[in-house]
């Protein structure tokens, strides 16, 4: 029954449209993909391993450990999501709580599967390294063995540490469901550290880039301190030194095995108490212990509720708090960051270009400066899709498709342009950009803003027209990338010949104004037809 | 013109103004004996044709149900009456007036049920039927009205109705849907597949409460895979195959026909073997 229920859930999260040789080329390319990256994996561990020793006298071996035990939390991590989408799930367990099946064999299929879905991961990317570790050191043949049982071994763990986890990460996931400030505010938190995350990347890229070597980056300070933490780094530390140097075996099988039976008792028990209590007490309806004053509901004007929808829409679906309204929020600091180390490359390295483009880093500030406000704003342009199932309302309240459109255009463009005019305002402020530059990357940015949600919202309506086959949603995407690398082209190419600055900027705005002006003809008579045309499935 | 939905206490106040200006059309609805007119009526998607000269009419206060198999065209029907889709040919008129040509305002006149609970579902009960309300530019005495009346009759508490939809069960979804359907008084009530996931105590109150819908001089088509719900309910039931009305059945006419509306049915579309 067990491995009948593993098939079900294999079945159920790797089933897709695909039949026929349609699958076996997803296979094939998935294949080719995989043997790219492990082909690309080891590569840059020799080429490491090769110059490491210049740096550090430990070599390549606390890297190794700091790279798996990167993977073992990334694993636990993924793991944890995983494993609470297989265990709550409302729908799966209506299915499943009715049929004569233990909640026991339920919960260990879902493991099983889980657990051969890590193993895998693991042996794609966490054997590789170790082999390639143990061939340029010509271990003995044990080695290799433990090189393939690694991801067995690991994969356990990490299995145990999110079963004990996933209960209490469960609650904070219904918890932070139901407050979407606290949602907001968490996806906010998560970008600004991806952020810093990304500038720490790009200051060690800066130093090795003046450096010309990674010398700047493998300072003496950096190599102790990773060889001290590297200690600390348990269980996978304790188990790479006793397989590799034979230090403390038994204490490290004890670890390493004490902490899987710990993760085990605890997340087997916990989990199947849980799962019962969850699924069969109906946890998923909220209690009625709200003590919250009832508000009078107001009625607003068709344009009031409108756009209060549409920015419902914008800031309580955690897609878009994450795809766009987050990253609005630290675009200033964002492109601050990238901007500035960018200048500092140019002063440091490529001064010569100035030569023969005198316009360097102005043409590379703007390009940047609308690459970012148009990958973000591209991110929101579909607001048809926005609306998702909704769309079906929409077509069916009496307000006018063009009030409905202008109304859902209003969101995106306004909150798009503020973050752009506040990252020019950064900019100038530091002294990162001119006010030239300032100027011409508002109103540049203003006219690919205001042209990707019209365009988006016209390609959105038309891949909606059940007759078209062809769907072109993708195109607002391109377009936002392609339009900020024509208007550098344009900008080296004037500048290669000498043009004026001030003239380079004219025409860069005139032409950028000339693109988007053709979407104003008979724009509203278009949204009107295609909002008629756009069919949706009741 | 919006009007209190408080079947119960009979109190229809059709008084108050707003600005879509109902109150001008109701004059004329006086006049009109049919509240939906389809006449001719062709839909197809790429190759297959779906409705092939649909012609129906549903007379004003009567409760009409229309019935078929899976995939024949019942929604699609639907769709096209309410805007969600754009038919070939023909015509829908919506108490007199062209769903094409007076769009908003044939929108404006109906309430609308769709057979899946579809609503923002980040938003609250509360702000889904705000938003339904807003829309419809309801006016705060009317809306203030319906809302008490409607959740008692559904039995929503307020604190209910303060929770976010997406925490709601299927059967509390389809409330909250036929809730925004009724809020804004509309003088048709249009429900396709209505009773899928609804408890047997609201099916009882959708049961009473679309027979005085109809009591009030107004309109309910229905679509519904339950055969009992149409016999039980409806004065008039249109079965449809190969995209036109097969069989009209008038239950004041021939009350009987009540129990043989399977065998009709089944008739219709061949016995199951």
């Amino acid at each position: 029954m067990v491995f009948d229920l593993v098939r079900k859930e294999q079945y159920l999260n790797n089933s897709n449209s695909l039949i026929g040789y349609k699958k076996y080329l997803m296979w094939l390319i998935k294949l080719i993909f995989i043997g790219l990256f492990i082909a690309l994996e080891c590569f840059i561990f020799l080429s490491l391993d090769k110059k490491i020793d210049e740096y550090s006298s430990y070599g390549i071996y606390d890297f190794l450990v700091l790279f798996l035990f990167i993977m073992f939390i990334i694993s636990a991590i993924n793991s944890l999501f995983i494993t609470r989408k297989l265990l709550f799930n409302r729908l799966d367990s209506q299915i499943l709580l009715p049929l004569p099946i233990s909640s026991g064999e339920i919960i260990y299929s879902k493991l099983f599967y889980l657990y051969f879905e890590q193993v895998v991961l693991n042996l794609c990317i966490s054997t590789p390294l170790l082999i390639c570790f143990g061939a340029t050191r010509t271990f003995i043949p044990y080695f290799y063995v433990f090189s393939v049982i690694y991801p067995f071994l690991v994969s356990l763990l990490t299995l145990g540490v999110s079963l004990t986890l996933v209960v209490p990460f469960e609650y904070i996931y219904n918890f932070l469901r139901k407050y979407d400030i606290v949602q907001f505010i968490l996806g906010v938190i998560v970008v600004v550290l991806l952020c810093y995350a990304y500038q720490y990347v790009l200051d060690i890229f800066l130093i090795a880039l003046n450096d010309s070597s990674f010398g700047g980056v493998f300072s003496d300070s950096f190599v102790n301190s990773l060889h001290n933490i590297a200690t600390y780094l348990l269980p996978i530390s304790n188990l790479l030194r006793a397989v590799i140097y034979g230090e403390n075996i038994l204490s490290a099988i004890c670890i390493y095995f004490g902490c899987i039976v710990v993760f085990y008792l605890i997340g087997i028990n916990l989990s199947t108490y849980f799962y019962n209590k969850m699924n069969k007490l109906d946890y998923y309806k909220t209690s009625d212990k709200n003590t919250k004053k009832v508000k009078e509901i107001k009625v607003l004007s068709p344009f009031k509720i409108l756009l209060r929808k549409e920015f419902i829409l914008l800031f309580k679906d955690s897609s878009y708090v994450f795809s766009y309204t987050s990253l609005l929020i630290m675009m200033p600091f964002l492109s601050f960051v990238v901007i500035s180390s960018l200048n500092s490359i140019i002063y440091d390295n490529l001064r010569i270009f100035a030569v023969y483009f005198p316009e360097l880093t102005s043409g590379l500030n703007l390009t940047l400066i609308l690459l970012f406000i148009g990958v973000i704003n591209a991110n929101a342009s579909l607001s048809i899709s926005r609306e998702d199932k909704a769309t079906l309302i929409i077509k069916y309240i009496p307000i006018s498709p063009i009030k409905q459109i202008g109304i859902k255009l209003i969101a995106p463009i306004s909150l798009s342009s503020l973050s752009l005019f506040i990252s020019l305002i950064v900019l100038v402020g530091t002294s990162e950009v001119s006010w030239y530059i300032f100027l011409v990357a508002l109103i540049i940015g203003l006219c690919l803003i205001v042209f990707s949600n019209i365009f988006g919202i016209l390609i959105d309506m038309h891949d909606r027209i059940s007759t078209k086959k062809y769907k072109l949603s993708y195109l607002n995407n391109l377009i936002s990338i392609v339009y900020p690398l024509f208007i550098l082209v344009i900008h080296f190419l004037l500048s290669f010949i000498k043009c004026p600055s001030a003239l380079i900027y004219i025409l860069e705005v005139l032409i950028s104004i000339g693109l988007i002006t053709p979407l104003f003809i008979n724009l509203n008579k278009r949204m009107n037809k295609l909002f008629t045309l756009m069919e949706v499935n009741s | 013109m919006v009007e209190n939905v408080n079947l119960k206490d009979n109190t229809l106040d059709s008084k108050e103004n707003n600005d879509l200006d109902i109150f001008s059309a109701e004059d004329n609805f006086k006049e009109i004996d049919y509240a939906l007119e389809l006449k001719d009526v062709y839909k197809s998607y790429g190759k297959k044709e779906v409705l092939k000269g649909l012609n129906l009419k549903v007379k004003k206060g009567e409760v009409f149900g229309f019935i078929g198999k899976n995939g024949i065209g019942k929604s699609t029907t639907i769709d096209c009456i309410v805007g969600l889709k754009d038919y070939d040919s023909g015509e829908i008129l919506v108490l007199n007036l062209d769903n094409k040509k007076d769009a908003l305002k044939c929108k404006s006149l109906i309430g609308y049920v769709p057979s899946e609970p579809i609503t923002y579902e980040m938003m609250s009960g509360n702000e889904y039927l705000q938003f339904i309300a807003s829309s419809y530019g309801m006016i705060q005495s009317s809306f203030n009205k319906n809302y008490a009346f409607l959740i008692k009759k559904f039995s929503m508490t307020p604190l209910d109705m303060d929770r976010k939809i997406r925490e709601y069960s299927h059967g509390m979804k389809q409330k909250v849907c036929l809730m925004a359907s009724l809020i804004h008084n509309p003088k048709i009530w249009i429900l396709d597949e209505p009773t899928v996931g609804l408890d047997i105590m609201v099916y009882e109150v959708l049961l009473k409460m679309i027979k005085e819908f109809a009591l009030h001089g107004r309109t309910v088509f229905i679509t519904s895979h339950n055969i009992e719900l149409v016999s039980k309910v409806c004065d008039r039931v249109s079965i449809i195959n190969e995209g036109r009305v097969d069989t009209t059945i008038d239950f004041k006419k021939e009350p009987l026909k009540r129990r043989d509306l399977s065998k009709i049915f089944f008739k219709i579309y061949g016995d199951i073997e």
